[in-house]
């Protein structure tokens, strides 16, 4: 097969992305790695070239088709650049001849910033490790077990696994979050994306998760919850319900390889109105959603509910720019309109054992979005967990009450942030 | 390490901001270890962009009005072997282009762009009034009302420039800005007319001001502040 005769469709999920993305909303969200010594820039594209080998279906370009979206594959190769912009921005994918993800190297970190129209977290973090170990094994000879990839292995990683697990008899799930809070903080200018990363023992947060019997997503999402609702006391006349998003990787509950996008959005709320809440109340009603919530045979309405959208004849014979109008509102009216705020767990890293040594730490970036202009993005390495909060305004009142509340519960925490060099 | 006394939250660099809160964060390491950035400082390429895409439009628009200019011109002296209705739409498209240049932010000072605008305005009026037998309505209409345009639209802008709240004052001003300009405009056109009697005019029209700003004092010192404050999030600017 020609390189430039590969193409395939976007999934659901993509194919929304694609449509809203715009100068401040770029869909990009990131992964990073800290190595221990500063990158050699000429090794870390020579070891992209050899990771885009092993994932070709990543060499493609977005096109825009008469009804959708699609990705074409292409024989140029993307090139590795030194860090100049804020993260997640300036990057328009939708250009002639831009890659829906690229490479970035600062002093000892590689960023891979990748659109969402592409790929999930999960896809990501395996892209960046692929990446990883042939930097590693480029520069510190660190040995590669990596065999041939056999078709059936490629068909596996880009299958549309939304369409696998879809059931047409399901009934799609019905509920509406309806209006919820929403942060009175104003857009900064184009192109400013701004990051503050919470360094958190993992020890601590288990130590703390046990005490309360719940798990750290649970223990994290109800400080988020916690915090929201404390701003909401301070700022809001009228209260209104605080709704988190929170992505849960679909690949957990289905037996899935894919490297496209295989996740759903669960909607953990508490509602403001209903009175002042205790911590304890809202972890125990955080425990109950998420185990409700959290079963293969929910998840799948769930699904249905994701791919029902692009099923419907109306918006398929819509024409992609018709669609490219229309999108960002309709997301933000049922989209991220009805979200307070984005917290997304990545979960832990591990990396196999000869390369450890080599790593200080990996972090992740939420993307940029404009109805919740702040989101958080948590991973953990080793000892400790770090969340990012990517934010689109200068102002830090989620920061700054969410990482009070962790210190309050005995919990230390440190703060880094890419405005200081600003 | 530094901790922020505030936010109990631990940064590594002291004698800075806290990242959270803004409170400074006292020196409490003698030694400054000499350490690597994090970030980049940050570029942000979208005003460049911008302005490339901007002068992209302004070249393409200047070569069609050369084209049609030209074209314009020829067809006029074609058929009737003289300049004669071309003048009008030349010097209007011509106009337009002037004006064009100075709303694509090629000129930075909002009162060159003010003092530009209204220059090619007064040329324009000025052109098309010679061009039709002669001067008539140019020296008692068209110059007094462009000029007081221009000095009213200056006057607005040093106003808004020197104002140390914007906000609710930047509509206020435009209303007097407004008022006064209408005050002008039919100053000129009421004696162009000979209709009235000048005097008793002005002290009328001088007492239109006063619901406006009667409305403009309640809105600041009598209207509740939640009502206040509802409006600013409504028509925030």
């Amino acid at each position: 097969m020609k390189d430039d005769k590969l193409w395939y469709p976007l999934d659901n999920a993509g194919k929304l992305y694609s449509s809203i993305i715009s100068s401040r909303a770029t869909t990009l969200f990131r992964v990073s790695v800290t190595l221990t010594s500063p990158i050699d820039s000429k090794l870390l594209q020579t070891a992209l070239e050899a990771t885009l080998e092993r994932f070709p279906f990543y060499k493609v370009q977005l096109k825009q088709g008469f009804f959708w979206y699609y990705f074409e594959g292409t024989n140029q190769i993307p090139k590795v650049e030194e860090e100049i912009f804020y993260p997640c921005m300036s990057l328009s994918i939708k250009r002639r001849g831009t890659f829906p993800f690229r490479v970035l190297y600062f002093n000892k970190r590689i960023a891979v910033e990748l659109s969402h129209s592409i790929t999930d977290g999960t896809g990501a973090l395996k892209f960046l490790h692929e990446l990883l170990t042939n930097y590693l094994h480029l520069k510190e000879s660190v040995p590669l077990n990596n065999g041939p990839i056999d078709q059936e292995q490629l068909q596996l990683e880009t299958e549309n696994s939304f369409r696998k697990y879809y059931e047409k008899d399901i009934p799609a799930l019905k509920s509406r979050v309806g209006k919820s809070y929403k942060l009175p903080i104003q857009l900064d200018k184009r192109g400013h994306y701004h990051i503050v990363t919470g360094i958190i023992n993992v020890d601590d947060l288990k130590r703390k998760a046990k005490e309360y019997d719940i798990s750290i997503t649970t223990l994290v999402t109800a400080i988020y919850i916690e915090s929201l609702l404390k701003i909401q006391e301070k700022t809001a006349r009228r209260k209104q319900p605080i709704v988190i998003n929170v992505p849960v990787n679909m690949r957990s509950f289905f037996e899935s390889e894919t490297m496209r996008n295989f996740f759903v959005s669960i909607t953990p709320s508490i509602d403001g109105r209903l009175g002042e809440y205790e911590f304890e109340e809202i972890t125990e009603e955080l425990k109950i959603e998420f185990n409700r919530l959290l079963t293969p045979k929910k998840l799948k309405q769930y699904i249905k509910r994701s791919v029902i959208g692009e099923k419907s004849l109306a918006l398929r014979l819509m024409p992609s720019p018709v669609k490219d109008i229309l999108a960002p509102s309709i997301y933000s009216f049922f989209g991220e309109g009805q979200y307070t705020s984005g917290l997304s767990n990545l979960g832990a890293v591990q990396v196999p054992s000869e390369i450890e040594p080599f790593i200080e730490r990996f972090e992740c970036y939420p993307p940029p979005s404009i109805g919740n202009k702040v989101k958080a993005m948590m991973i953990s390495y080793n000892q400790y967990m770090y969340i990012s909060f990517g934010n689109l305004s200068k102002d830090r009142m989620l920061e700054r009450e969410f990482f009070r509340s962790i210190r309050k519960l005995g919990i230390d925490v440190t703060i880094e942030t890419n405005d200081e060099e600003n | 390490m530094a901790y922020c006394p505030k936010c109990g939250i631990r940064v590594e660099k002291d004698n800075q901001p806290c990242p959270l809160c803004s409170f400074h964060i006292p020196k409490v390491n003698e030694t400054v270890a000499a350490e690597t950035k994090k970030f980049p400082k940050a570029a942000n390429p979208y005003p460049a962009h911008l302005r490339r895409v901007l002068n992209r439009i302004f070249v393409f628009v200047s070569l069609l009005v050369f084209v049609a200019v030209s074209l314009m011109f020829y067809i006029n002296y074609e058929i009737n072997e003289a300049f004669t209705w071309s003048r009008y739409s030349n010097l209007s498209v011509l106009a337009g282009w002037g004006i064009l240049y100075f709303s694509f932010g090629y000129v930075q000072s909002y009162y060159k762009v003010i003092i530009g605008i209204a220059l090619i305005s007064l040329i324009l009026l000025f052109g098309l009034d010679t061009f039709h037998e002669g001067l008539d309505w140019y020296v008692p209409l068209a110059f007094p009302i462009v000029v007081g345009t221009a000095v009213i639209g200056i006057c607005y802008w040093s106003v808004i420039r020197a104002l140390s709240v914007r906000g609710f004052n930047v509509i206020g001003f435009f209303f007097i800005a407004v008022v006064i300009l209408s005050m002008w405009i039919n100053f000129f056109i009421s004696s162009h007319q000979d209709e009235t009697d000048l005097l008793s005019w002005l002290i009328v029209t001088g007492l239109q001001l006063l619901p406006v700003s009667l409305v403009m004092v309640y809105v600041k010192y009598g209207l509740p502040e939640r009502i206040k404050q509802k409006i600013a999030r409504k028509f925030h600017l």
